[in-house]
């Protein structure tokens, strides 16, 4: 890592796994969005209304992932707590962080997620959830080439290599 | 039949020169060529042999309906079988051959099924082979013969050089097919802005068009549409693609014959790409096909459609024959006829009608045509070329009247009417609707998301495509204008395919599929045994089936059949097509998940350490484990025997990361893990831990692990490696719907823990020394949990054992796994630290009578595993009541025993248990479930599931393996094999 090369069209992708920083879950019940919006507020953040939205400031995005989950990457460990309503739980450990950038990031990535990754479909600043072979991923766009990947730790091997496996390695 | 190449003409260019083999012979060619063309060019008309009769063929055809000229490609690991010639691109270098002849093309010993034909009729091995002797042996020792006879080329089993790919794309249109209509389409939704995949299965754009003469006026519409969609930044052209299925939700299956045309790929490039399209809606644009007529000798070589023989002339300049007779009962044969006659050829036209159009019969005669007016072709004469033909006036039915006159020709250039491509819109939609005055399947003009458009839908001339294409792609520009020949099929179409003598018989073979040899005969013989639906005369005669997918065959043999059951073509009805339109290659489908990315692989951050240090490892579902850690010259048995044995002997570690790890929080996860588990977890305090099992709603066992409580609404479930997921669905699918009531959230943390086992006498010793910290009996007991440091990294210690030793579980943070594993390593030197693997693991647990899931096998209840002391009878959970059935509690059950084998030599496992004087029949009184070598007993021991188990402890039973021929006998005996008071595990 990082891994250089192109994709059959010619365009040039680089793979990375980057630093994750810090994951955290928080997930709750009927008070959630409440509950989680007053938690984010904390971290100068905002519970989002959209599934595919990314919230991002500064070094610290969320990503809404179901009615009553939401996922946060930080780049220090946030200070939240357990109550009756919220339930936080640290997945640091538990994702690795692939970059996809490049020309050639989205076509590579329509190689292997059955998911359209066009600027109109899957604008900068939004992210998906999905199966990248038959693995749940999350998938992230803070850029036009830029696709950042949450990957389950032990499958990352596996999924890298499947990537690479696509591209002409560049010397 | 002499074919040859034209000096001037054609879409080929000339100024370049190339060369490709036919059997070892070498054919000069232009780029722009197909192997067919090149062949024709160079006189090879004889090209295979047929299916079943070994016949000589040549081509029929000049695109992909072609079902004769199938040869293999190239050699070594990138030879391919049953390539059509007309759908090859020729490129310098390229090698064919022939195939599915022997030991020539020439001279095939297979010809002689042909004199033979009489006993090859459809359904000739059912007849023959099955039946006539009891049993089926007869049939399964020519089974193998027939298989071996059939099929066409040979595969290689070489392994393929190349790659494929898999594309996924999204399109707001997706329009299959680039003629006239496909491309007005294309101009048209490319104008409004919309998104559109365009796919051409040629190497260039045009379709029809380019059967015109090169310089027609088309010509100059057709670049300019092209370059003006080639500027479109919202259409993507993909030619060398083949739409070959449609199915649910307009997704769309293509093959892209991305470097085919090459030798051998470029560096890094696939040789061809899957693309799986989701559209929004589709414009099929995808033609039509000529239908041959069925008359004796139909599939000998010079026998061809008529708009095959006019593609060769105009985009190739190959002229298929000197002395043509063209063969229709239709108006499109006459333009390829009079361009023939123009290129030098001469021509005589039989037409079936009696009356012409007053302008073809005006322009037959300028051109000093021969025309013969109510007449057809009975028989076609010649072997391995035609040599002439024989024709008869014929009534309405298209038998004969009179006596016929021979004509000597080299060619005989057929249309019997077209049937549109239909084959999409009936993979999505099944049947199409029969239009009588085109005596053909038509699929209406707009279904759901599909609009069909051109000479698919029927459209009457040139205009009337492009008219079409336009409204299908959105109206948007000027609506192109261009005339072509006044030659619609549909306009006063004679019916009438087959030509038969006056009493309805061929005066020799007739071919209605000509890919599978199906015969008119074969047909009448369908009938007349019964198979007279579509369905049954398809699969009986084979006619429409395989590779073909009937391009050429369906129509005719169903208007044979309407014909012989005395009804109309709808009322007989058709099939429905199936993808793949055309063969695709597996390798396409395949793409990169084959070999090491077949499926994803799962592996523990500590893995590589297990490589580095020579672990044999093995697959668990999709993880991989290290099996066993052999010494030099050690073998598996060797190995997990001293494995195991040093664990009780020393101390050593093994990686379980792979177990399922479940976070469960919410201020009721307590009566959560109640239901969920049939023992008691209200009870259990923070740091504690409790072994817990899980059934299914019917009473069996799903699972078992333990549940940590690490807060007051934190707790850490386990589950086996095998199970994990599907407790983590189980959980989810009751929090979602019966356990709305609860507050808690299940989250997989498998991925956020690595765990590591340190088993033995020794393990104490050596976390104390690791963690510096006190993990005494008194401060740390069996099922509790301690948090501590190993290697500055913070973990958390679970005392509990699966070996039955004195044993910890240390959890770490995931991606610190491999730094824990190696503080432990370097610090277990002195305590003569050892990893072990999988194997030993299994023979500890063994050993300890603990259960796995060699006996959580879906199909034990906790009863039978000997677990019923553990199901709590003060509340209830998943299948406490179900477990209850009678059937389940029958003390007959199969309930789990040790066995001690008698002998040295140990048990597999599946093996049945029989009483030790009984007989040895049936399925016996139970089964082997786990076995091992038993380092601490020194004998073979096993797990069993034996009828009335315990009741029968001290019984000597019989343990037989019917697979391996093995008989054995076994003590019954408690599973608690190894310290089954638990003063190792408590101490």
């Amino acid at each position: 890592m990082p891994a250089h090369g192109v994709t059959s069209d010619g365009a040039a992708v680089v793979i990375n796994e980057t630093n994750l920083g810090f994951l955290t879950q928080l997930a709750g019940w009927a008070r959630f969005s409440e509950v989680a919006d007053a938690a984010l507020r904390a971290q100068s953040l905002s519970l989002s209304e959209n599934f595919r939205v990314t919230v991002r400031r500064g070094m610290v995005t969320a990503w809404r992932i179901a009615p009553d989950r939401v996922l946060i990457r930080s780049d220090v460990k946030l200070s939240l707590e357990s109550s009756d309503d919220l339930a936080v739980l640290d997945l640091s450990e538990a994702r690795v962080c692939l970059t996809l950038e490049g020309a050639g990031a989205a076509g590579l990535l329509s190689r292997v997620i059955a998911l359209d990754f066009s600027e109109a479909a899957f604008p900068v600043g939004t992210f998906a959830q999905t199966a990248l072979h038959h693995v749940g991923v999350l998938v992230d766009r803070p850029g036009r080439d830029q696709f950042t990947i949450l990957i389950p730790t032990t499958w990352t091997t596996s999924l890298i290599g499947l990537l690479t496996d696509h591209l002409a390695r560049a010397a | 039949m002499t074919a040859r190449r034209l000096p001037s003409g054609g879409r080929i260019d000339r100024s370049r020169t190339i060369r490709v083999q036919f059997d070892g012979r070498s054919f000069v060619a232009h780029p722009g060529d197909t192997l067919a063309s090149a062949l024709l060019a160079g006189g090879q008309t004889l090209l295979a042999r047929s299916f079943k009769y070994h016949r000589p063929r040549g081509l029929m055809a000049a695109g992909v309906e072609e079902p004769h000229a199938l040869v293999h490609l190239r050699d070594g690991n990138r030879h391919e079988p049953n390539a059509q010639a007309t759908m090859v691109e020729a490129f310098d270098g390229l090698k064919s051959t022939s195939q599915n002849a022997w030991p020539s093309l020439q001279f095939d010993v297979g010809a002689v099924n042909g004199l033979m034909s009489r006993f090859f009729g459809a359904g000739f091995y059912y007849k023959t082979f099955i039946g006539p002797l009891k049993g089926t042996g007869f049939w399964m020792f020519w089974e193998r013969l027939i298989r071996r006879a059939a099929g066409m080329g040979r595969a290689t089993t070489l392994d393929d050089p190349d790659h494929y790919e898999k594309i996924n794309a999204f399109c707001d249109v997706l329009i299959a097919g680039t003629g006239p209509a496909g491309l007005a389409a294309a101009l048209a939704a490319g104008r409004k802005g919309e998104n559109v995949i365009l796919v051409e299965q040629d190497h260039v754009l045009g379709g029809s068009l380019l059967n015109e003469q090169a310089g027609a006026p088309s010509d100059t519409w057709l670049s300019h549409a092209e370059a003006e969609l080639r500027d479109l930044p919202n259409v993507r052209i993909l030619s060398r693609t083949t739409a070959f299925g449609a199915y649910d939700t307009e997704v769309f299956g293509l093959v892209e014959r991305f470097q085919d045309h090459v030798r051998a790929p470029e560096a890094g490039k696939p040789r061809q790409r899957y693309w799986l399209v989701r559209t929004k809606r589709a414009i099929l644009a995808t033609g039509a096909i000529e239908r041959p007529m069925v008359f004796a000798g139909n599939d000998v070589p010079g026998v061809m459609l008529a708009s095959a023989v006019r593609k060769y002339l105009n985009r190739y300049a190959v002229l298929a024959g000197k002395n043509v007779v063209v063969a229709t009962n239709n108006d499109s044969a006459y333009t390829p006829a009079l361009e023939l006659a123009k290129a030098g050829a001469k021509v005589v036209i039989c037409d079936l009608r009696r009356n012409i159009p007053a302008g073809l019969a005006d322009s037959v005669k300028k051109a000093a045509i021969d025309l013969r007016l109510g007449q057809a072709v009975l028989k076609a004469e010649g072997g391995k070329s035609v040599r002439g033909t024989y024709i008869v006036p014929v009534d309405s039915n298209g038998r004969a009247t009179a006596k016929g006159t021979r004509v000597i020709c080299d060619l005989v250039a057929v249309s019997g009417g077209w049937a549109p491509a239909l084959h999409l819109w009936s993979q999505r939609f099944g049947k199409p609707q029969y239009h009588a005055s085109l005596d053909a399947f038509l699929p209406p003009a707009e279904k759901g998301a599909f609009l069909c458009v051109g000479s698919l839908a029927g459209a009457a001339s040139l205009q009337e495509a492009l008219s079409q294409g336009h409204a299908a792609g959105g109206s948007i520009g000027r609506e192109p204008s261009l005339s072509g020949p006044d030659d619609f099929w549909g306009r006063d179409l004679m019916p009438v395919t087959v030509i038969t003598k006056a009493d309805g018989s061929t005066p020799g073979k007739a071919f209605v599929d000509f890919q599978h040899d199906v015969k008119l005969a074969d047909v009448d013989q369908a009938y007349l045994e019964g198979y007279v639906s579509v369905e049954h005369l398809k699969r009986y005669t084979t006619s429409g089936m395989a590779a073909d997918q009937g391009k050429t065959s369906n129509l005719n043999a169903l208007a044979r059949m309407a014909t012989l059951r005395g009804m109309e073509i709808p009322s007989v009805g058709t099939t429905t097509f199936r993808p793949p339109y055309t063969p695709v290659a597996i390798g396409a489908i395949v793409g990169h998940d084959h070999g090491l990315y077949f499926r994803p692989t799962r592996l523990s951050t500590i893995h590589d350490w297990h490589k580095e240090n020579a672990a044999e490892m093995i697959e668990a579902g999709a993880w991989l484990r290290p099996w066993y850690y052999p010494a030099k010259g050690e073998n598996i048995r060797g190995a997990y025997i001293r494995e195991a044995a040093h664990v009780r002997e020393h101390v050593g570690i093994v990686d379980v990361s792979t177990l399922g790890k479940i976070a469960a929080q919410g201020p009721d996860t307590a009566e959560f893990l109640n239901r969920m588990y049939a023992n008691g977890f209200k009870t259990l305090e923070i740091g504690r831990l409790r072994y817990g099992v899980m059934l299914r709603e019917d009473g069996f066992i799903m699972d078992d692990g333990a549940t940590a409580r690490l807060g007051q609404n934190d707790y850490f479930m386990s589950t086996t490696t095998a199970n994990a997921a599907k407790v983590l669905a189980m959980a989810e699918h009751l929090l979602q719907t019966a356990w709305r009531d609860l507050k808690v959230h299940v989250t997989t943390v498998t991925d956020q823990w690595a765990a590591i086992a340190i088993a033995g006498p020794k393990s104490r010793d050596l976390l104390t020394a690791v963690t510096k910290a006190d993990l005494s009996k008194e401060t740390l007991p069996n099922n509790h949990l301690a948090y501590v440091l190993v290697a500055d990294v913070p973990c958390r210690l679970h005392r509990m054992s699966y070996s039955g030793e004195l044993a910890y579980e240390l959890y770490i943070p995931a991606k610190s796994g491999r730094k824990v594993w190696e503080a432990l390593v370097a610090a277990g030197a002195p305590f003569n630290l050892k990893p072990y693997g999988t194997e030993a693991m299994g023979a500890l647990r063994i050993e300890k009578g603990h259960v796995a899931g060699a006996e959580i096998e879906g199909r034990t209840t906790m009863k039978d595993l000997g677990l019923e002391a553990f199901a709590s009878s003060k509340k209830p959970f998943v299948g406490s009541v179900l477990r209850k059935r009678p059937v389940l509690e029958d003390p007959k059950r199969p309930s789990l025993v040790g066995l001690e084998i008698i002998g040295n030599t140990g048990a597999k496992a599946g093996s049945l248990l029989f009483s030790l004087n009984g007989p040895t029949k049936g399925h016996g009184e139970g089964w082997v479930s786990s076995t091992t070598y038993s380092p601490a007993l020194k004998k073979n021991i096993a797990l069993a599931l034996l009828a009335r188990g315990p009741a029968r402890i001290g019984e000597t039973i019989q343990v037989v393996d019917f697979l391996g021929s093995q008989t054995l006998q076994a003590k019954v005996v408690s599973h608690h094999f190894f310290d089954p008071e638990g003063h190792r595990q408590n101490g």
